[in-house]
Formats: structure tokens, sequence, C-alpha cells
């Protein structure tokens, strides 16, 4: 027992060396902002904080990794991060600590090859997939191969699959069909691109060079996601444990009111601010 | 020697960890349900990396590194002189030569292993890819013995903070802790963070209790740092379940991977069963060593964040899912990856041979990646002549046999495209365990990737 006492005595003391040494250089510190989570909103949140330094006197260092939205959730809790980055809402299950700060609006778009231009998916094309009951592109209005459909989406749970299975499959339903399932968005891009009989659903960021068809006749659009029309919509959001304080809730202030930061989230979803 | 504080701050070794069965030490890859592309990819992923030179440190009961499979990986002080009683790099330590013993008085840094804990952990991350016994995780890694913990798995919370400390001085990249502890100290954390802040990934088993951590936190996976991977284990059956025994936490533990049922390297130079997180977390170190050979200079947090975000997700409480060795590889590596609209690769999952009936039988076993449509047809050559051809209609596997008087001791596989040969691989052919009907095949070690 003294031996244990003897190390909470010494450890108070190297405890109090610490701090003096830690007031002494305040001065001249700039705080440290820690980001993780979610790849979507990070590639944003990366362009943000490219401008955000260039925007401000003294801006503090930023250090950003990725790792998913419950990485982002899970570290915003613990305080493994000072902020999180979610590509999703709130959930019921999310701790009621998490504050979740939406940094833009975006959307679910189905994708297919350009060889491939069909027009529109439906709801009810959706739940057929998902069902194992539509399976062939022979027929299908618009298309012009005839294979076999690929669907390419993702594991199940969270991020653009859910999203997608919330916004068109009856609740309780998941999708049950033969599904390629990527990781990100970019990955399920990549292999659209190569896939003549490929329908995939990605986030509204990496639609180019694809054929997006409307959902029910709603085209995936700013204009669509900014009034609310399209259904598979979502925010990306900062996720802090109770309201941002010090550098963290200057910087996301900032991308929230700033004319620079709106033009940057503008360029790739939109902007919460319009 | 007195250890005042043993009862109260505690680090219990992960101790569900049962040895089960002692097994010789003949090639056992077949039971290393672990290493099996089906569940993490690690198997594939061996082919961009298998950690060559990373140095995992393994902070528990010590290591028998004279077992004949982890002898050629153990980390070897290039700044100590062995055996002359002199602490010739300076670090605090005498003749600290392959790690250091933290339990026993000053002049005796043997990290010799009294329990088997340290052994068995040290096997899943890097046993040799030799020819004997088990196959690490990362099989080029090497292995730093940091004996922290005594013959009863019983050591103190200082003791791994010393420890902790003890492998990020010494250059560790990646430290391995199967151990857990209901209570935390301030030297803990201050060691944790000197890792996060010297870029070394820490790696902690969840604990066995299985409690939720988001209630009950355990230590040091708990310690809320950038650097910090907690780890719970899954059970054999398809590496889809949590074990029984595992603890888990959707926000308090990162990632699953593979815990029970897993044969590694024992301290008696033979093999056994475990089970335990413990099993588990150095599924996930083995993993990151293979991440930090191809990219050397990734900071901790981007390797956590690498290693959490390529998790498969699924229905069990943890924040991400299920490890994915190869996600995780080609995250970091640029590697090829393969998919729709890639070039096809085809992987060799297995080759031996049977004797069924008097005959040899020869089957070579495939896997195709990419644009499986590109490839149109296999050929399997022995000893110059063709055994076996088989078409393809778009399988991603493929299973081939042919009988032969003899059986080969390689075979040559050929994979035809459209307009002619698009590559070859080698693989070695291995004995089956005997008739198929009674046992099954002794799958050999991965062998080559074929790119066109």
């Amino acid at each position: 027992m003294n031996r244990r006492r003897m190390t909470a005595a010494g450890t108070l003391a190297t405890c109090i060396t610490a701090i003096a040494i830690a007031t002494t250089s305040q001065a001249a510190a700039v705080p440290t902002v820690t980001i993780s989570g979610s790849e979507t909103t990070g590639a944003l949140v990366a362009d943000l904080i490219y401008f955000y330094r260039r925007s401000v006197k003294r801006p503090p260092r930023f250090v950003l990794s990725q790792g998913g939205t419950p990485l982002g959730v899970s570290d915003a809790f613990r305080g493994v991060s000072t902020i999180g980055l979610a590509a999703r809402d709130r959930r019921d299950d999310d701790p009621a600590v998490l504050v979740f700060t939406p940094v833009a609006r975006t959307a679910v778009c189905f994708a297919t090859n350009k060889a491939n231009p069909v027009p529109t998916i439906t709801r009810a094309d959706f739940q057929a997939l998902a069902a194992g009951r539509l399976t062939s592109w022979a027929g299908f209005p618009g298309a012009t191969s005839t294979g076999t459909i690929s669907a390419i989406g993702y594991p199940s749970g969270e991020g653009a699959q859910a999203v997608i299975e919330r916004a068109l499959l009856s609740p309780g339903t998941t999708f049950d069909a033969p599904l390629i399932r990527w990781q990100t968005s970019s990955q399920v891009r990549r292999a659209v691109l190569g896939s003549r009989n490929g329908l995939g659903w990605l986030d509204f960021a990496y639609r180019d060079g694809l054929n997006i068809p409307t959902l029910d006749g709603v085209p995936c659009s700013r204009d669509t996601i900014a009034n609310g029309t399209y259904p598979a919509k979502r925010s990306l959001n900062f996720v802090t444990s109770g309201a941002p304080t010090g550098a963290a809730a200057k910087f996301i202030t900032w991308t929230r009111t700033s004319r620079v930061a709106k033009r940057v989230v503008n360029t790739r979803y939109v902007s919460p601010a319009g | 020697m007195v250890r005042p504080y043993r009862a109260a701050a505690v680090a219990a070794l992960a101790l569900a960890t049962i040895p089960c069965l002692a097994l010789a030490a003949d090639p056992l890859f077949s039971e290393q349900w672990a290493v099996s592309d089906s569940v993490t990819g690690i198997a594939t992923a061996w082919q961009a990396s298998q950690g060559n030179g990373v140095v995992v440190a393994i902070v528990d009961s010590g290591v028998n590194v004279a077992h004949p499979d982890l002898a050629a990986n153990v980390w070897r002080n290039p700044g100590e002189i062995p055996g002359n009683g002199v602490d010739d790099e300076g670090n605090g330590y005498i003749d600290d030569v392959n790690g250091v013993d933290l339990t026993s008085p000053p002049n005796d840094n043997e990290p010799d292993d009294q329990n088997g804990h340290g052994t068995h952990v040290a096997g899943i991350v890097a046993a040799a890819m030799n020819g004997v016994g088990v196959v690490g995780v990362a099989p080029g890694a090497k292995i730093m013995a940091v004996k922290a913990m005594d013959a009863n798995g019983q050591g103190t919370l200082d003791g791994i903070a010393k420890g902790i400390q003890y492998a990020v001085r010494s250059g560790a990249q990646i430290i391995n802790l199967s151990l857990v502890s209901p209570t935390t100290i301030p030297s803990l954390t201050a060691a944790v963070n000197e890792a996060c802040a010297a870029n070394v990934l820490v790696v902690a088993s969840a604990g066995n209790q299985g409690t939720n951590n988001d209630q009950v936190p355990m230590y040091p996976a708990a310690l809320p740092a950038p650097c910090v991977v907690s780890v719970a284990a899954t059970s054999p059956s398809s590496g889809r379940s949590l074990a029984s025994f595992s603890n888990f936490g959707r926000l308090g533990v990162a990632i699953a991977a593979p815990g029970e049922g897993i044969i590694s390297t024992a301290k008696n130079g033979a093999y056994e069963h475990r089970n335990g997180t413990s099993q588990a977390a150095p599924q996930v170190a083995g993993v990151a060593a293979l991440m930090r050979q191809l990219a050397p200079s990734i900071t901790a947090a981007d390797l956590r964040a690498k290693i959490i975000g390529a998790a498969v997700p699924g229905p069990i409480a943890v924040t991400s899912g299920y490890l994915n060795a190869l996600t995780a590889v080609r995250a970091v590596g640029g590697v090829a990856t393969s998919g729709l609209g890639q070039s096809p690769e085809i992987r060799v999952v297995g080759a031996w041979a049977a004797k069924v009936k008097g005959k040899w039988v020869d089957t070579t076993q495939l896997s195709i990646t990419g644009t499986a449509s590109a490839v149109s047809r296999v050929s399997i050559k022995a000893k110059g002549a063709v055994i076996a051809t088989k078409a393809t209609h778009g399988e991603t596997t493929l299973t081939v046999s042919a009988k032969t008087s003899a059986k080969p001791a390689k075979v040559l596989i050929t994979i035809f495209g459209r307009t002619g040969a698009i590559g070859t691989a080698v693989a070695r052919v291995a004995n089956a365990s005997g008739d198929k009907s009674s046992g099954g095949p002794a799958i050999s070690l991965p062998a080559d990737t074929v790119r066109p």
C-alpha cells in the first residue's frame, strides 16, 4: 500500500509540473481540433478546413482522420475527437449528450452506366429488386442492356445503404437479393462505371460520369435536395459531445455562416443555409 | 519481490484464454479458421504485404523466443550486446536483447514466458510462414517481447505502463495489449499518450466478462486516445457472431475479430488452442503490421481509422463491425483492387493431393476476383503435361481435380481469356491429411496471385 501512496504522490507532483509547463507555453500554443468519422463528410470538411485556415487569423491546428460514421459518433462521445463526422441524421439510439450540427444536405442517387441510360427507377422497382423479383434489364423501360442487373450497394447498417432502404423499403424490410457490397460511394461509382449491367446507389457528389435516373420521376439534383422533394435525402453532420466550444465552435460556426464556406459546400452539396 | 498492490491495481490477463488442446508442430494452417479469406481476407492481403520488418511489441507474460515458429521473427535490439551485463545503449535495462522482463529484479531481461499467454498472442501476430506449425497474421513482422505479467498472468498497471514506455522508446510501431483491468492509473494514460505522440498504434482487448464496456469500461481498451483500438472476439462458426464471453459496446469497443478456437504457439514449443479477446486483439495488431509495411509514415490515428473504416458492418454491438484485413490493406497500399471492371485476378486457395482407392487425386482450388467473366478456361499442368482443364462461366470459385499416377510436387496453373493465356501461377501441392471422405484435405499455404 505504501508503494501505491508513493506512486499517487509522485504522480501528483508530475501532474503539477506538467500543468506548469503547459501554462507557461499557453500563450504561444495553437489549439488542436481533432476530427474523425465519415469519409463522405470528411472529404467536404477537408475542403472547408483549407479555406478556414486562409480565412481567419491564427487558425487552430486540425487533425483529420476518417474511419466511418460509427467511429465519428463514438469518438465524439468518448472524447477521442473534438468533432465527429456523421453521414446521417441523428438516431434515437445515439447518446442524448451528442449534438448533431448539419454541415451539408445531400442525397443518395441511383446510377447506371452511361451505356445503359435508364431514365427512371421507381420505388416499386427498388422493392422488386430488393426482393429478388426484378433481376434483368430485359424489357426495363429505357434500358439498352438486356443482361442480369448487377445491384451495387453497401453492407447493411450505416450510410447510403441505410438511407436508401429507409426511404424506399417498408419498415423492417432489408435488401435481401444478391448485392455487390462496397464500402464507399467512390467504390460504387467505379463499379458502375465498369459495368454496363450495373445499378448502384451513391452519394450525390459521386455521380459524375454516370447516368443518374430519377427516383419516381424526381431528379437527384440540388434543387430537389434543397426543396426536400427528393426521397432518399440525408444530412452530413458535425457531432460534438454537448454544444461545441472553443476552436471547434468557431470553426463550426464559420462553416454555417461564412459566404466562403457556403460556396465550398455548394460545390458538392447543398448548404444548410440554402 | 514485493508486489504490494497487486490485488488493487491488478491488470489481470484476459484469462478466459483457456488452453484447449496441445498439438504437434506440423502444418496447421487448415486449423486456422481466422486466417481464412472468407473471414477476414488475410490470406489474400498477404499478396500485398506480410508485415515485413514491422516491430510489434507484445506486452504480456513474455514470449518463448526459441519457439520454432517464432525464433526467426523475434526482434533483436540493435543497441544491446548480449550477455555482457552492461546497459549498452543506456536505456536503463541491461541485456534487453529481445525485449525486457519487468517482473523480475534488475539484470534479468530474458522475457521468458512461464504462463504461455504471451507466446500464444505472439504467434497470432507473427508466427513465421516457414512450413511448420501455424502462420501469423503478419508472418514477416518482428516480435518485441515485453514481459510485464508473471507466471500467474498477474501484473500491475504501473508495470504495463512501463512496458508500453519501453516498447515506444525501443522503436515498436504497434503494441498489443491482451490484458484488461477495471481501473486505470495516470501513468497508464500517460504511457498510452506517449505511444500516440510517437505514432504507435495500441491494440487492446475488450475483456472476457461478456459485459457492455459502454456501461462498465475496461482499461486500457477504454482509454480515450486516438491511437487505441479496442477489440471484441468472434466465434468460429462463421466469424460473424460475438463469442459468448466477449465484452462489447457500440461506443466503447471499436471492432470485432476472431477470438475463439484460435490455434497458435505454446510456451513448450508446441501449439494450442485458446479463446478470448486476448486472441482477437493480436489479429488486429497483425493487420496493422501489414498496413504499416505498405505505409510506413502513416499516422497512428489514420491507421486506426482505416482499420475501423474497413470493417464489415454487422448486427453486433461494436462501433464498426468485423475485421476486414483485405480492405484495410488496400486502403493504405494503393495496391490493385478487384471488382467489377477490374482485370481478373486468380488466387490459389489451395492445392493438395490425396490417395483415393489407390490413385492420386490432385485438387486445385482457385478464387477469381475482378471481372471473372473475362476468364474462359483454366488449365492445370504437372510435370510438363496438362492434367486437367476446366471451362469457366463467370464463376468466382473453381475446384479442378485430376487423377495422376504419382503426387506432383507442384502444379502450374494457367488462366485463359478469350484470346489466349493471360496469366500463370505455381502452387505447391500439399499432402492431404487422408482420404477426403475421412477428414478433408490439408490446404497448402496461399500461393501467387496472377495478374494478366
